[in-house]
């Protein structure tokens, strides 16, 4: 595949996923486990990006969702990692080190091109006053059909035909010394997503589950599907057990109707 | 629900059309009105079929409901429910229930359902999503994927069916009362310890860090430090990494600089020896 087919795949898939997204508002496919699968379903190597796809996604785990502003676009910083390891046989590590700061680099698309909806606001509420009810659905649809994944796509499309062939910085000869590096740092970057996360929904009161739930896989070995179903069960008897509590101590008089029952 | 009444099929179909249109939340997304331009695109259905013939009364509601509006894209479905009823009642009488009414409590409810939506769905389900789809990837088994979008994309959609349907059903006093009763506090309770849980077990698989460093103690004889750190406890290196980035993070240190400061400390560390 020439670099110019390989952007132009990339574009076409970006716009899919971009409606995708747009058309059920879930984050479940704005992930890079699913770039990182697709990208490389595209490319030819879907087990490249299946692994790539899986260590971006600790990453991104805690840094896509602090209060609400992202600090680097999931999307761009996996596409290209992706692409460039497949397509230049970059180095695995290097690419995936690079991966969020690249995100963050693009995510000023998303920035630069937010005031075109703030502009077509008028146009909105225009409609909305007349009671103008088709052409107010036309904008709606036209805005989330070109308006808000062109830019995006076109970006895209740029930077993987002028701009990844050219980073032989990420292919050529690297020294040995900052290739360890570079490998060692990828085992340790994951951290980075789980630490953001941790520090979101520690309470002193429920931090030991963190403990519980290293010790499962770390001391048992136990597979991650196992750790899920006992953390669900943990869970509901919580809540059961909270809730019983609240409830009792805070409406004594059905609980007296209840035992008058008995 | 002990008092579940039938809905019409006109009912039903509008609740679908809300269910699909609310989807497009994301779409024209502004950062001054957040989701209000979809919240008035989704309920058209609605403003047709309660105002119906009556012109005046359609483009008061059309002109409210494209105001700001922002929660949980999930969550979201509780208060379309809700207001969808609202707007049935205003139809019947719209003196005794002025639009500013239907504002105020879709207003009051954005907050508490922006925060109970993203605590379970960013901190728990995702989480959990995540570790079974990323345990599976890694392995180079695209099931990984297909699994994390059935579970995340699933638990979603469901939710936000179910709460769409319950907020139409119930009536604004039973939800206030389920805020006030302390359910909502349990619930976002049991979701962290299930993130904690999976948060704790990712670290132990996905995270990496070990030290080949040797210190020769003379007479033959050397100390292994990875032996060291292991004596102590598995996985010692890997709390201790974390931990440390918890505490950056509670600095206000920014992700993007953490994230340079382990590039350097790992291209550093490499060079001398220590990893």
């Amino acid at each position: 595949m020439s670099m110019f087919q390989t952007a132009m795949t990339l574009a076409i898939a970006n716009y899919f996923w971009c409606l995708l997204d747009n058309f059920f508002a879930w984050d479940a496919t704005w992930r890079p486990l699913f770039f990182g699968w697709l990208t490389g379903l595209l490319l030819g190597d879907m087990h490249t990006g299946l692994i790539m796809g899986a260590k971006l996604e600790a990453l991104y785990m805690g840094i896509s969702s602090i209060g609400g502003v992202q600090a680097s676009d999931a999307c761009f910083g996996t596409v290209f990692p992706v692409t460039w390891v497949i397509t230049q046989g970059a180095n695995m590590d290097a690419a995936l080190a690079l991966a969020v700061p690249i995100g963050t680099l693009l995510d000023y698309v998303n920035r630069l091109t937010s005031p075109i909806g703030v502009a077509l606001l008028g146009v909105y509420e225009k409609q909305a006053a007349e009671n103008n009810q088709k052409k107010y659905t036309f904008i709606h649809w036209i805005y989330m059909l070109v308006v808000a994944p062109l830019p995006r796509t076109i970006v895209l499309f740029l930077v993987i035909y002028l701009g990844v062939g050219k980073l032989d910085v990420l292919t050529g000869s690297m020294p040995e010394w900052l290739l360890n590096g570079l490998g060692v740092s990828s085992g340790m970057l994951t951290a980075v997503g789980f630490g953001i996360l941790t520090s979101m929904i520690w309470s002193p009161k429920l931090g030991v589950f963190f403990f519980v739930g290293f010790a499962m896989a770390e001391f048992m070995g136990l597979p991650t599907i196992a750790i899920a179903i006992f953390a669900l069960a943990i869970a509901i008897f919580y809540f059961i057990m909270d809730h019983k509590i609240i409830t009792s101590a805070g409406t004594k008089v059905e609980a007296k109707d209840e035992e008058d029952l008995f | 629900m002990a008092t579940k009444k039938e809905l019409t099929p006109i009912e039903k179909k509008n609740l679908r059309e809300i269910f699909w249109r609310s989807g497009h939340m994301w779409a024209d997304f502004t950062m001054v009105k957040m989701e209000g331009n979809t919240y008035a695109y989704s309920m058209l259905p609605v403003i047709n079929e309660v105002y119906a013939g009556n012109e005046e009364l359609q483009k008061e509601a059309f002109v409210r409901n494209t105001e700001f509006f922002n929660t949980h894209a999930a969550a979201a479905g509780l208060v379309f429910g809700i207001s969808y009823a609202l707007e049935r009642e205003r139809s019947k009488d719209p003196d005794a229930l002025p639009g500013e009414f239907i504002t105020n409590i879709k207003t009051s409810l954005m907050g508490p359902l922006a925060a109970i939506g993203d605590s379970i769905f960013f901190n728990c389900i995702r989480v959990i999503a995540a570790g079974v789809g990323i345990s599976l990837a890694e392995q180079g088994n695209p099931l990984g994927v297909f699994m994390f979008i059935l579970i995340y994309g699933g638990c979603f959609l469901t939710t936000k069916w179910l709460l769409l349907n319950l907020g139409y059903t119930v009536g604004t006093d039973a939800i206030a009362k389920v805020f006030k009763s302390g359910v909502i506090g349990s619930l976002s309770d049991a979701a962290c310890i299930m993130g904690l849980i999976m948060v704790g077990s990712l670290v132990s698989s996905m995270v990496d860090i070990s030290t080949p460093l040797v210190i020769p103690m003379g007479a033959g004889t050397e100390m292994v430090v990875q032996d060291i750190f292991d004596g102590i406890m598995p996985g010692m290196l890997k709390l201790v990494l974390v931990f440390v980035i918890i505490a950056l993070v509670r600095k206000k240190v920014k992700p993007i600089a953490i994230i340079f400061g382990i590039l350097a400390f790992s291209i550093l560390g490499a060079a001398v020896g220590i990893f």
